[in-house]
């Protein structure tokens, strides 16, 4: 399974390469917006999505993801931030879950594998 | 023939006092300075910064952008104001009556959509054109008006603003991704703060990708470099002191956080002046002092805001003759507050400070070396001791900018090359051989312009919008 | 932002400053002396080269210094990064593949990584990252109860234990909530709220009613407990001051704390109107609908201070309809623009026909006027 993680925190995408790896999956990293921008046009199984990103917002990635590239890919968010109104447009933009930091990655593999395998 | 001796040499003692308490001032402001990053640094940690962030103890900011000629540029900066790291704020483009292709720009590149907005006319300004909304950006409004002036974009724009604060920019500032966070939170921790100000870096030669400042390095050009010094020396050395004494007069137009309900009470810009950032400041000083209030106006020494500075002559010097001429107007604006004991360290020291060193001490200094040929005429010329004094003069100046330059050493984000470190500390060299002399000049022709009313403040295109 | 190590700097600079404000001081008296006939040319030539050798002395002085600590950090930066990033990689392989980590002990740039995965991770890996902190033994405890210490190591040793979120530690956090120094008190009531579990909590909510905190600084640790928040925010409401029920009312509001919401209502009727503001946003944010309190949230729509009358607004969609209506409909006339705003977006959300009738046939223009912009951002939005 391809997964593009979009991540800037170095200790968090060390954490997530390390156990996506061991689940056999292939991990890329995008540190920031407009890279992980560029990366999105590739086709992908997964994306892991940050939500502060140097260069801009995570939901701006998904609303570019769901209604510019029209992709259904299944897009867990991890972040830190608690509001329940972002969590809200989260999940109207499109996303499968929301996970906040701090995260169990075992947990985050099991639900990303599980919506790879619905849809 | 004597007594004229006499009193040339007294003359030149004169000048050795205001020299000396210049550079006391100058010695002084540098330990404060130092002081407030040593205790701010430690202050403030990365950690509460991010639980600021990510928790809902925030005040909402709007961030009011005044542009005028800009279209090759706008699109670029208001995206990258969209792009901060902050909870909840909104942008209000002010276009000024521009006359190029600036309103259009927008609306392709923010599919902006005409609307009827209703906002409460707080402030007087030039009429309004039309409202503006992004179908792709909900906290983007663009106003469009006739042109009136940057103090009068400003005031359009806050007669809109609808948050608590609002954050004064340039259209050409480069904000640091975490800068409302940081300024922001001096709001919240202390409900007397009225303004804070941050510091201030020239972007040229810096590598820039998207919008974030990745690397600093020092640009080619020589004024570009005499620059990262003049700013580092006013930044970290001047304001970090006046801000420490609560007698912080200037916030930087390019960036500054207000608590709007406290600039509307006040009127909003005074759009009369060229100085009218610094006016603002003074005005906010003024009424909380004669109400007897207890407040603060801070300055946080992190960098926050990145903007290009003039790289030729002619704009520099222009940039430097408005700036100038902007602070003997907020002077004469508000010259009932000079030496008055009612508006305590702002009366006492401040103003004074503002008005005896920074505004007339270009008078001193060219008045110095354009006496010095009425010396020789007058026979009673010493060469070797007009050197040495001028040595001394220009050893004095040296020094402070090498202390700027060591204090933006301890900077995270500092220039990381060690050759651009030394070539800044010999270019501070430099600095005092002609630099340092021109933008004197300048400043001394800009005083006799105020004094014969002869800069016309009030015309539009020099308002600093184009630069 | 800043680099550690401007101690010296400082004593450096200070050292210069002192020295050319002597020379100075020397040159002015030597200088008005001879103005008034008491000292000669040589002598004044000898104190203006005086004090040109000791300039010239300060910039090289100054200058070596710069560079040599610039080279210096940047050479400590890079091996700090490098350690830090080993560290990092061979804690997360042993915590992935069960295998031990490096033996203690740990140089500083291996504790950060593992407060930094401490951070990061929750459940039974970051339990592990807790165990292996103990481990290494860090000094920060240590640092707080020890007498010597500096203010920046105990604000270093601060934010490391609310990094850390050990349990163990709040004891050695809490005798800082009582410490003079505002900023001290600040960042141990921010790392208590982080590190504090279970029991400790009361402790802390007691700590903090008499830490004399700044109301913002107050919303901000209760933010900062999350879920164990509520004893402390129930403690606030009973015994704080002004400070801390505001800041409680407000956490109410912002945590969802619907247990306490009917401890809110009272307040509604408090003295202070920032108070009574509190409270009204609380009510207003939890949906938790004012029952007996009807005539006091209207009796605050026609209150002098604005932001009462705005946030009164806002609440009044919680009210019975017949009466929410009506108040809406009245508030559109009032002399405020930001509170006719927001009686026409409550209105919005509870009887959209009624502001578009108010939009038509509101007998104030300005109330027809907001009434009508509203409707347009209502379509604009959806």
């Amino acid at each position: 399974m391809r997964v593009l993680l979009v991540e800037d925190d170095p200790v968090v995408a060390q954490v997530l390469e390390m156990v996506l790896t061991r689940a056999g999956h292939q991990v890329h990293l995008a540190r920031d917006f407009p890279t992980a921008k560029a990366r999105l046009a590739e086709p992908w199984d997964a994306i892991v999505l940050d939500l502060n990103l140097p260069g801009g917002f995570g939901l701006d990635l998904l609303r570019h993801l769901r209604q510019d590239l029209g992709r259904a890919t299944p897009v867990i968010i991890l972040s830190g931030l608690k509001q329940e109104r972002t969590i809200l447009e989260s999940m109207r933009l499109g996303a499968q879950d929301y996970l906040t930091k701090p995260f169990s990655p075992q947990e985050l593999v099991l639900r990303l594998e599980r919506y790879v395998a619905k849809g | 023939m004597e007594l004229l001796a006499w009193l040339l040499y007294g003359y030149q003692v004169l000048v050795l006092y205001y020299f000396a308490v210049l550079n006391f001032l100058y010695a002084t402001f540098a330990l404060f300075g130092l002081r407030m990053v040593a205790r701010y640094a430690r202050e403030l940690s990365e950690l509460s910064l991010k639980d600021l962030l990510e928790r809902e103890a925030y005040l909402p900011v709007s961030i009011l952008v005044p542009t005028y000629n800009e279209e090759k540029t706008i699109a670029a900066s208001v995206r990258s104001f969209l792009a901060l790291r902050y909870p909840e704020f909104e942008v209000i483009v002010v276009c000024d009556g521009p006359r190029d292709r600036t309103l259009e720009v927008l609306k392709e590149a923010f599919r902006l959509v005409r609307v009827d907005w209703v906002f409460k006319r707080a402030l007087p300004t030039k009429p309004i054109r039309g409202v503006y909304r992004s179908l792709t950006y909900p906290n983007l409004l663009v106003v469009d008006k006739e042109n009136g002036g940057k103090a009068d974009a400003l005031n359009a724009g806050l007669n809109f603003a609808r948050y608590p604060l609002f954050c004064g920019v340039d259209a050409d500032s480069l904000l640091d991704p975490e800068a409302l966070l940081r300024a922001s939170r001096l709001f919240l921790e202390d409900e007397r703060v009225l303004a804070v100000g941050g510091t201030i870096r020239p972007l040229n030669g810096a590598r820039v990708r998207e919008g974030i400042v990745e690397e600093l390095r020092l640009p080619r050009g020589f004024l570009e470099k005499m620059q990262i010094i003049e700013y580092a020396r006013a930044f970290f050395m001047g304001r970090a002191g006046w801000s420490a004494m609560n007698a912080l007069l200037i916030i930087s137009g390019a960036f500054g956080l207000f608590r709007r309900s406290e600039a509307m009470k006040v009127g909003g810009y005074r759009t009369d002046t060229v100085g009218e950032d610094m006016e603002l400041v003074v005005r906010l000083h003024r009424r909380a002092r004669e109400e007897g209030r207890d407040y603060r106006v801070l300055y946080t020494p992190d960098p926050i805001c990145y903007t290009e500075v003039p790289a030729d002559w002619a704009t520099l010097r222009r940039q430097r003759n408005r700036w100038h001429r902007g602070l003997w107007e907020v002077l004469w604006l508000h010259r009932a507050m000079l030496f008055n004991p009612r508006y305590g360290r702002l009366g006492l020291l401040a103003m004074p400070y503002f008005f005896l060193f920074e505004a007339l001490g270009p008078v001193v200094e060219v008045l110095g070396y354009l006496l010095l040929p009425v010396f020789y005429l007058l026979g009673v010329f010493n060469a070797e001791f007009a050197l040495l004094f001028l040595l001394l003069a220009l050893g004095y100046g040296v020094l402070l900018s090498q202390l700027a330059i060591g204090m933006e050493t301890l900077l995270l984000k500092r220039y990381p090359r060690l050759r651009d470190r030394v070539a800044l500390l010999f270019l501070s060299l430099l600095e005092v051989l002609g630099y340092r002399q021109v933008l004197a000049l300048e400043r001394f022709i800009a005083t006799f312009q105020v004094l014969r009313k002869r800069g016309q403040w009030g015309e539009m295109r020099r308002k600093g919008l184009g630069g | 932002m800043w680099r550690r190590g401007e101690r010296l700097y400082a004593l450096l600079v200070f050292l210069v400053v002192a020295l050319e404000a002597l020379a100075l001081g020397g040159l002015v008296w030597v200088f008005s002396g001879r103005l008034l006939g008491a000292f000669d040319y040589p002598m004044a030539r000898l104190h203006l080269l005086q004090a040109l050798f000791l300039t010239a002395l300060a910039l090289v002085v100054l200058g070596a210094y710069v560079l040599v600590y610039h080279a210096y950090t940047a050479l400590k930066e890079a091996r700090d990064k490098a350690l830090y990033e080993r560290y990092l990689s061979a804690f997360t392989e042993a915590l992935f593949s069960g295998t031990k980590p490096p033996p203690p002990p740990w140089p500083e740039p291996a504790l950060e990584a593992l407060l930094h995965l401490r951070e990061t991770l929750k459940g039974e890996m970051g339990e592990k990252v807790a165990r292996w902190l103990r481990r290494g033994r860090p000094p920060w405890a240590f640092r707080l109860k020890s007498r010597w210490a500096s203010r920046p190591e105990r604000l270093e040793a601060l934010e490391a234990l609310g990094l850390a979120r050990l349990p163990e530690t709040l004891e050695a956090i809490l005798p800082y909530l009582e410490h003079r120094d505002p900023v001290l008190r600040l960042a141990a009531a921010r790392a208590a709220a982080r590190a504090v579990q279970g029991k400790g909590v009361l402790h802390l909510g007691e700590a903090l009613l008499k830490a004399e905190l700044p109301k913002g600084a107050l919303l901000e640790v209760l933010l900062l407990l999350e879920d164990r928040a509520e004893p402390v925010v129930a403690l606030f409401l009973e015994k704080g001051g002004r400070g801390e029920v505001w800041a409680a009312l407000e956490a109410i509001g912002r945590l969802h704390l619907h247990g306490l919401a009917e401890g809110v209502l009272p307040f509604l009727e408090a003295e202070d109107p920032e108070v009574q503001a509190a409270a009204l946003r609380a009510l207003a944010r939890l949906g938790y609908p004012p029952v007996g309190y009807e005539d006091v949230v209207l009796g605050l729509l026609r209150r002098e201070e604005e932001f009462l009358r705005v946030h009164a607004a806002r609440l009044l969609p919680l009210l019975p309809q017949n009466l929410a209506r009506r108040a809406l409909w009245e508030a559109l006339k009032d002399p405020s623009f930001y509170v006719r705003r927001a009686a026409a977006e409550a209105l919005a959300s509870l009887d959209l026909e009624l502001l578009r009738k108010a939009g038509e046939a509101h007998p104030d223009p300005y109330g027809r006027a907001m009434a009508a912009q509203v409707l347009l951002e209502v379509a604009w939005n959806s």
